[in-house]
Parts: structure tokens; sequence; C-alpha cells
């Protein structure tokens, strides 16, 4: 268990991200919650174990243009994709493109927690 | 030279002429009284003018007396005949006066021939010889007078008495040519009977020696009466030219009205008509024309009725009114309207009958033709007096409420109005008798009539004032709008059933971003509530953040509720309640329900609206589904825009008083054929119904509102749409 590694969350609908920032708490993790995508690119770059849980759809560049960005900096942060709908072709993308994971919402924690734990050691992996 | 003879014999034969001419007068005209009364007096004259050559001529004192005696004879018909004469002609004259006359003049006559030799003397012992005009003539030589030959003087001051007071009777009361009458009349009559009495006086008692003689005298009189009646006959002769001028001019009046005059004597059946009567009734100019020909002229249905209103004149107050038809012999009918005045004998039996036709066919016809339109009319027309009973009805409006056609005149208009609606159409009634103008009755709510058998159904009704004979009368025009109703009844609900086709197959397209909608609260109420369930088992359980989830979760529910909700009333089928909404709130709902969508098409969208923009009156669901429809399009012509330059703007604003709502895009603007947007069924999209602008209008155009497309100046297109502000602010 990486107890305090950092998990970012990046979600436009604050209930959303309140519920999400709750949850990952209760496991013990650092949670820095942004509304957006350029939020979160504004802030100072991560240290230690961390990963990025992202909403697909987001006004400005989402979720899609957000991963596309880290790439084009060479960021390489596990990110694990949170969606509204099932969307094959944007999930297959996003997977090609180095997702960590790409989950429908509702999210189960029985789903969300393996996925964000697989990514916090992909992250120290690294 | 003998003058005696000529001037006596003259005298008799002028008297005669005279009475001769007026005997004919009176023979013609046996109203003529006056006439004969005087035919009377001078052939009395004529009588009496050779007894006087008698006594002047008489050898003997008997053939004297003898001449006397008879001459009392004419001279009792001239002086009765001048007392009748002057009541008669003058018309006054105490009547017991000249009665007491009369009387005493009869006595007098018959005492007369009781004696010899006569009623003046007792004895005519002889006869003596003077001078006369020339001649030797006989007068009394010595007699024995009568003590009673007083009595005939003495009633010739009474004779007197009744000329001075008819001739002041009349001086008094009469006009001018009275007076001239009295003058004329009374005067000769006055001057003659005083001379001949003073001189036969003086003759009797001996004074003076002249023999008896009255006619010359008499002959002024005459002539005084000759000049009156002879002005009377020249007046006569005036007033029938006068007669026969007016009588022209009736003529001609008729001819130029077409009226036809008759007259019909009734104890002979015979009738004149008027030349353009003959025409009427078919009749030649010589062919004698009877009650019962005149019926036989009559279109046998009207024969009767005509008969007996001629029958109720002739026993009733004597006036005939009559319409009927006339069949010439040519087959042509013609309407005629009569009117006549019978007259009665003093014993109450119609003597004859005047009265004048007019030939009222074309009158007729334009009635006729009036009436037939009226009838045809598709329309019930009525026509209702100011106190609201029903004058006239056409066909339809018994037909259209169950009445039968006779049962409507004389009827209460309001017994065809609902009882729930009287006070309301009495109220109308009013307003119009206070201003009778050409109007719609009703304009701004529906009027409803009320049939014989109480069901009620949609009017429209049209009011006209007009002014008639019988005071102001009411047009009304009535239109059932039943069907009309039900058609639009009918369309309302296929215009619904096809929105709402439309709106479920717009939410279909939006299906994906209402899942989002409703997964979001779930997703948001899923991670809550597991983590919850991690809280719990902490030991010991964060109680304050607990309570923050539940609260989060109880809102994140709501929240989907709300989506349900609004899903539900747009699925919703069929009638919408009409309601105060703000449109901006409507826009911000719509934008709502799409904003996955319109995110994950990577639209960005800015709306702006005016501050305080007033309500609208409208259906909440169809309006969302006009916004829904347009936002859906302006998307749909986003798509081929690069991302990130994918703009939606909404635009909400008051101009004037109706509150406009401009959405813009600057995607790939109208089809080529932008004209055909709104048709059904034309559509430039692959699963395209080809319905969600037509309804969008139809929507809007029930809202009274409007619809129309903008191509943008650089790029994209503009839809505007314009409601009616209402005065209410939200």
């Amino acid at each position: 268990m990486s107890a305090g590694a950092t998990v970012f969350l990046v979600d436009d609908e604050a209930g959303m991200s309140k519920a999400l920032t709750r949850l990952l708490q209760t496991q013990g993790y650092r949670v820095v919650a942004c509304s957006s995508a350029e939020e979160f690119l504004k802030l100072p770059p991560a240290t230690g174990a961390c990963c990025l849980v992202v909403d697909v759809t987001m006004p400005g560049i989402g979720g899609l243009g957000l991963q596309q960005h880290l790439m084009r900096s060479g960021i390489t942060i596990p990110i694990i994709f949170l969606s509204g709908r099932d969307d094959i072709s944007t999930s297959v993308r996003a997977l090609k493109d180095g997702a960590a994971d790409f989950l429908t919402k509702p999210v189960d924690a029985s789903r969300l927690l393996p996925a964000v734990r697989a990514a916090l050691q992909r992250s120290t992996a690294r | 030279m003998h003058w005696i003879v000529p001037i006596w014999s003259g005298m008799a034969a002028v008297s005669l002429t005279l009475a001769g001419i007026s005997m004919l007068a009176w023979i013609f005209d046996r109203k003529r009284r006056s006439n004969l009364l005087f035919a009377v007096i001078a052939f009395g004259v004529a009588i009496w003018a050779p007894m006087e050559l008698g006594m002047m001529y008489a050898k003997t004192p008997a053939t004297y007396g003898a001449w006397v005696r008879w001459s009392h004879v004419p001279a009792f018909f001239v002086l009765i005949g001048t007392v009748l004469f002057v009541r008669s002609y003058l018309g006054t004259g105490r009547p017991w006066l000249g009665w007491t006359f009369i009387a005493i003049r009869c006595v007098v006559l018959v005492c007369n021939f009781l004696v010899t030799p006569n009623f003046h003397w007792h004895e005519i012992t002889s006869l003596k010889q003077i001078t006369f005009l020339g001649e030797e003539v006989s007068v009394i030589g010595h007699a024995v007078v009568r003590n009673w030959q007083w009595l005939a003087t003495s009633s010739l001051v009474l004779y007197m008495g009744f000329i001075v007071d008819a001739s002041l009777a009349l001086w008094r009361k009469g006009g001018p040519d009275d007076r001239r009458r009295v003058v004329v009349l009374g005067s000769s009559m006055l001057s003659f009977i005083v001379f001949t009495v003073v001189k036969d006086q003086l003759v009797v008692f001996g004074v003076v020696h002249v023999p008896i003689f009255s006619s010359p005298l008499f002959i002024f009189l005459i002539a005084a009466s000759g000049f009156e009646l002879g002005r009377d006959i020249l007046r006569a002769n005036r007033m029938g030219e006068e007669l026969r001028e007016v009588s022209e001019t009736m003529n001609l009046a008729a001819r130029t009205a077409q009226l036809a005059l008759w007259r019909w004597d009734i104890p002979r059946d015979s009738v004149w008509v008027s030349p353009l009567g003959r025409r009427f009734f078919g009749l030649t100019e010589t062919e004698p024309f009877t009650f019962p020909r005149f019926l036989e002229t009559l279109h046998p249905e009207d024969r009767q009725p005509t008969r007996q209103a001629v029958a109720t004149a002739l026993q009733g107050n004597g006036t005939f009114n009559a319409n009927y038809r006339i069949v010439l012999p040519d087959g042509n009918t013609h309407w005629i309207e009569a009117r006549g005045k019978v007259e009665f004998d003093g014993n109450r039996q119609p003597v004859r009958m005047l009265g004048v036709s007019a030939d009222v066919t074309q009158q007729w016809h334009l009635q006729h033709r009036f009436r037939l339109a009226v009838e045809a009319s598709p329309n019930g027309v009525l026509m209702a007096d100011t106190q609201g009973r029903i004058v006239l009805a056409n066909g339809r409006v018994a037909a259209i409420f169950g009445y039968a056609p006779t049962e409507l005149p004389g009827l209460a208009v309001e017994a065809l109005v609902p009882e729930r609606l009287r006070a309301a159409y009495d109220a109308c009634r009013a307003a119009f008798r206070a201003a009778p103008a050409a109007r719609a009755m009703g304009t701004g709510h529906e009027l409803f009539a009320r049939r014989k058998d109480g069901s009620e159904f949609p009017v429209e009704i049209g009011l006209n004032p007009i002014e008639s004979a019988e005071g102001m009368l009411v047009l009304v025009v009535i239109v059932d709008i039943s069907a009309r109703r039900q058609a639009e009844t009918e369309t309302r609900l296929l215009r619904d059933e096809l929105a709402h086709v439309a709106r479920v197959a717009t939410l279909s397209e939006l299906s994906g971003s209402l899942a989002h909608e409703l997964n979001q609260p779930l997703a948001i109420i899923l991670s809550n509530a597991q983590a919850a369930q991690f809280l719990l088992a902490q030991t010991p359980p964060n109680l304050a953040e607990l309570r923050d989830i539940i609260s989060d979760i109880v809102d994140a529910d709501r929240r989907a509720g709300e989506v349900i909700t609004r899903l539900r009333a747009l699925l919703q089928h069929g009638e919408t309640e009409w309601k105060m909404l703000s449109l901006p709130a409507v826009i911000d709902e719509v934008l709502g329900f799409m904003h996955s969508d319109l995110l994950t098409r990577g639209i960005s969208v800015n709306r702006s609206a005016q501050p305080a923009i007033p309500l609208i009156r409208g259906s909440h669901v169809p309006l969302q589904q006009v916004l829904i429809n347009l936002f859906t399009n302006a998307c749909d012509a986003l798509a081929t825009n690069p991302p990130g330059d994918r703009r939606l703007t909404v635009e909400t604003r008051l101009e004037g008083a109706c509150v406009k709502v401009s959405i813009s895009d600057n995607g790939c603007g109208l089809p080529a054929e932008a004209g055909r947007i709104f048709e059904p069924f034309f559509t430039t999209k692959t699963h395209g119904l080809g319905m969600g602008l037509p309804i969008c209008r139809t929507i809007i155009n029930a809202h009274g509102g409007r619809l129309w497309p903008e191509s943008n100046p650089a790029r994209g297109t503009t839809f505007h749409l314009e409601l009616s502000a209402t005065e209410v602010a939200p």
C-alpha cells in the first residue's frame, strides 16, 4: 500500500469530485482535486508516487486533451479515465496512448480502488 | 203707342223663360232646391202678370173682382216661394217666422175663395177709367173694403220681418260673398214688398188711382235672384273646370306612379277602371268589368282571401286592403297591392267603393330575391326588434337551433342563449342599444348558443343595426362553428401528437446526453456511499464527514429525480398547461439537459440575457422542445468545425413588446434550399425526420410568436425566436 501517495483528481463536476476525494481519502491517499485540465497543468510537478484520475468529458481540452498534453510534455503519470458513457472508440484511443485504466461511471469502489492501486504501483515502478 | 200689354206680357214671357231655365237646372240636379223654388216664383210672376192685365182691362166690377180673387193664387206661390227660397238659398231666417207667414197666407188664400168677390173687398160697386201709361185702364171706382184684409197686409209685415231677420243673420255670420247676397236679395225683396204694401193700401183706400200691380216690381226680385243663381251657375262651371283639372292632375299622378284607379258601383256591380287598371287586369278598353270578372282574373289561391277582404270592408269600417296576384291571359303573374274605401248610404248600405291598385311585381321580385338570398345563406340570419323579439329568421336558424321555422317569429332571442350566459347577453344587448354599430358579438371569448333541446354549441355572431319603419331592428348573423371547433381540436390533437413524436425522436438523439445527466448523480451517490462504508469501518467513525456525505447523497438523489421529472415531462403525452414562463430560465434548463452532449461535441456555449426580461405566456414543454431542436441543429451545424472553434451563442433581450431569443452558431450555415427548411420532411440529416423545424414553427405560431433564420455575415446561422412579453417581470 502506498499510503501517503498522491492521487490527482480532475473533474469539472464539483459533486463528483468531492465524492471521489472522500472515497480516496478513506484509503489514506493524499487527494489533489482540480476542476479542469488547465488547472491541473498549472500545478507544480508532482513528486513521489502519484496517479491521475480524470474525467473524459470536460469543458476545455478535456481528459483526452490532457493526456495528449502530458505526452507531448514528456510527463509520464499513470492516468485512469472516468467516462460518463461507454464509448469504445474513446477508451481504445486512451488506452493506446498509455492510459492505466478506463472506467465507466458510476464507478464502483471495487474497481476504482484496485485501479488506483495498480496505477500507483506503476508510478513507483517507474 | 200702347205700352201696357207689351210690358206685362213681356214680363210674363221673361219670367216664364227664367222659370223654365231654372226648372231645367233643377231637373238635371235635384239637389238644386233653390232653382226649383226660383222657378216657382218666376212661374208665379208669369201667371200673375196676365191676371193684372185682366184687372186693368176689366169692364165690370165683377170681372175685376174675379181677377183679383184669382191673382191670389200666383201671389201665394210667389210669396211662399220667396220665403222658402230665402231659407234654402241663404240658409238663414227663423223657421217659426216663415211658417207663421205661410200659415197666414194659407188662411188668406182659403178665405179668398170662400167669399165674393175676394178677400180684400166686400163689394165693388163701380169701376172707373184712369189714364195709365197713356192708356185708359180700369181701377176700383167705389168699393167696400173688408176689415180682415188687414190680415193680408200684416202677413206682409211678418214677411218683411222674416227677410230682415234672415238678411241680418247672414250678414253677421257670412263672408263678403254672403254679404253681397244679402244686399242684392234682401234689399230687392224688402223694397219690393214695402212698395207693394204701401201702393196697394193707397189703392185699396182710394187715395191714389193707379191699377193694382205687383209683377213689374217682382221682376226686380226675379232679376236679383236670377243674378245670384246665374253667378252660382258660373261658379259651378268654374268649379267643374277646377275639378276637371284636379282630376287630370290625379290621373297624371296615378299614371306616373303606375297606380290604377277604380270605382265600383256596388248595387249595379259595375266597376270603372282607369286605362292603366284595364291593362293591369288584362281588360280591353270597352269590356264591362264586374266583381265576379275581377275575381276571375286573380290567381286561384288569392280568390278566397280577396273575397274575404272585400266582404270585411263592406261589413266593417269600409277599409279595403288586399294583396293579390293577377294571372294575365299570357300567363304572366303580377303582384298587386290594392287599397279601397267603401261609401255607405244613410242606411249603412254600401253604395260604392273607390280605390287604387299598384303593381308591386318588381318590389315583390326584389323582396322575393332578397328572401331567397337570406334563406339560402349558409349562416343563420335573424332579425330582432329592440325588445329582443325575433321578427324574421331564415331556415338555417331553425335548423341549427332545432326549432320548426314557424316557432321562431315572436320568440325572445334570449331563448337561444344558454341560461348561464344570459346576464352577459343582456349587457351586450344594452351596449348595442347604446351605440348601435355593426360589430362582432363577444370578440375575445367564445360564444355559445342554446338549442331547443337545451344543448349548447359554439357560435360566432355578427350584429348589424337596421333602421326600418318599425324602428331599429338588429340583423343577427349566426355561424355554427361546432364543426370548425371540432376540426380545430382535431388539428391540435394531431399537432400535439406529431410534436410528441418529434420530441421522442429528439430525445432519442439526446439519449447519450440524458444518460449522462442521470449517470452523474448516480455516480456521485455511489462514490459517496462507498466512502461512507469505509468511514464506518474506521474507529471511531468520522461522524461529521458522514453527515456531509449523506447530505451530498441526498442532493445528488434530488438532482437525479429532477432529471427524471424533466424527462417524463418531455415524454409526456397530451395537453400541456399554459403558464407564465421566464425564457432565460427555460434556456438554462435545456442547456442543462444538453450539457454533456455539448461537452462531448466540444461546443462552447456563450449565453447572455438582458436583466429583468419580462415573462412570456406559454407552454413549458413545447418551448423546451423548440429550444432543444434549435440547439441540436446548431450542434449539428458545428460538427464540421475544427474542435475549439465550435461556438454556440444564446442571447435573450427585450425588443419592443417581444422577448427575442437569438441562437447563433458559427457552423456550416443553412442548406442551399434554405427556403424549404420549414417544410415537413425536408431534412439534410441522414437520420432526420424532417419534422423538427416545421414543428418548432407550429409551436411558436401557436404561441403567437415568430421563428425565422438568418445567415450570419461571417459564418453560420442565427435562429431568431420572438414571443410577446407580458407586463409581469420575473
